[in-house]
């Protein structure tokens, strides 16, 4: 019987690298929702309530290789009070509601599409 | 019928808190989200935050999953040092009410539990007030 040859190739470094990315792609993911998500709840209490806000203030931030924020610039102190209301004014809260859909997001994201993401990243096939 | 579980529940903040009579007797009234400027102090506020639906298959909705800040209010008219003592008695009440809550109402099922506390000085027409209370997460379903 001839001597077969069988030629073994470990994907898992590949694998790792994708499953990185993974979650990074989700991270960034969230952070555009969640900042998207502020301008249109800032956008909102403009236009109903009058409010002289910035719809942009809220800015993203990377933090890390896979963690991320949305914040709100420390000189903008004041918008606290928006998203809190104060003894007269109503809470307009934009921050909260951000924070949920982007652990929606992420969350989605790295539970149903994770494995596709990897295997085409890692170029696994699956038999 | 189905009902507005947000709506519903904040009618019952307000009226479960008014009914608490230690509490009646530390304010001056409980405000849904805008409180006028004439009302007297000190006051609780409450202010929704977030609201977001459990759904299972079929769009039976489990609960709705509600976040209000609930604060006592007190305005402070001394000099130096501000003094917490009375806005802490307030908070410490709402947190007695609503922290790990049950409740079956003829409309809802309620539980809540705090999920975050809350202070703040704030200074407002040249007034200082003082914030104690804290942000509870309330899960509702119609009965």
């Amino acid at each position: 019987m001839p001597a077969q040859r069988v030629k073994l190739e470990s994907r898992f470094p590949a694998v790792k690298k994708a499953m990185w990315e993974a979650v990074q792609e989700a991270r960034d993911d969230a952070l555009d929702i969640g900042e998207e998500e502020t301008q249109n709840r800032i956008g909102k209490a403009r236009s109903s309530r009058g409010y002289d806000l910035d719809p942009f203030v809220v800015n993203q931030e990377k933090t890390g290789f896979q963690s991320g924020r949305i914040f709100v610039p420390e000189e903008r102190w004041y918008y606290k009070f928006f998203e809190y209301g104060t003894v007269y004014i109503q809470a307009t809260p934009f921050m909260r509601p951000a924070h949920r859909k982007m652990r929606k997001a992420f969350v989605d994201k790295l539970g149903d599409k994770a494995p596709k993401f990897i295997r085409r990243k890692a170029g696994v096939r699956v038999r | 019928v189905s009902i507005n579980e947000e709506a519903a529940c904040q009618d019952y903040l307000v009226s479960y808190l008014e009914a608490d009579s230690t509490l009646s007797g530390l304010v001056n009234g409980v405000w849904l989200r805008s409180r006028p400027q004439s009302a007297p102090m000190p006051a609780i506020k409450i202010d929704r935050q977030d609201a977001d639906d459990n759904m299972v298959i079929g769009l039976h909705r489990v609960w709705a999953d509600l976040t209000f800040l609930v604060r006592g209010i007190v305005h402070w008219r001394g000099s130096g040092q501000p003094d917490w003592a009375e806005v802490r008695a307030i908070g410490d009440r709402i947190d007695t009410l609503l922290h790990d809550h049950e409740q079956m109402t003829s409309e809802l099922e309620v539980h809540s539990f705090r999920e975050e506390s809350f202070t703040d000085e704030t200074i407002e027409g040249g007034d200082v007030f003082l914030h104690v209370g804290g942000i509870y997460r309330v899960r509702a379903r119609e009965v």
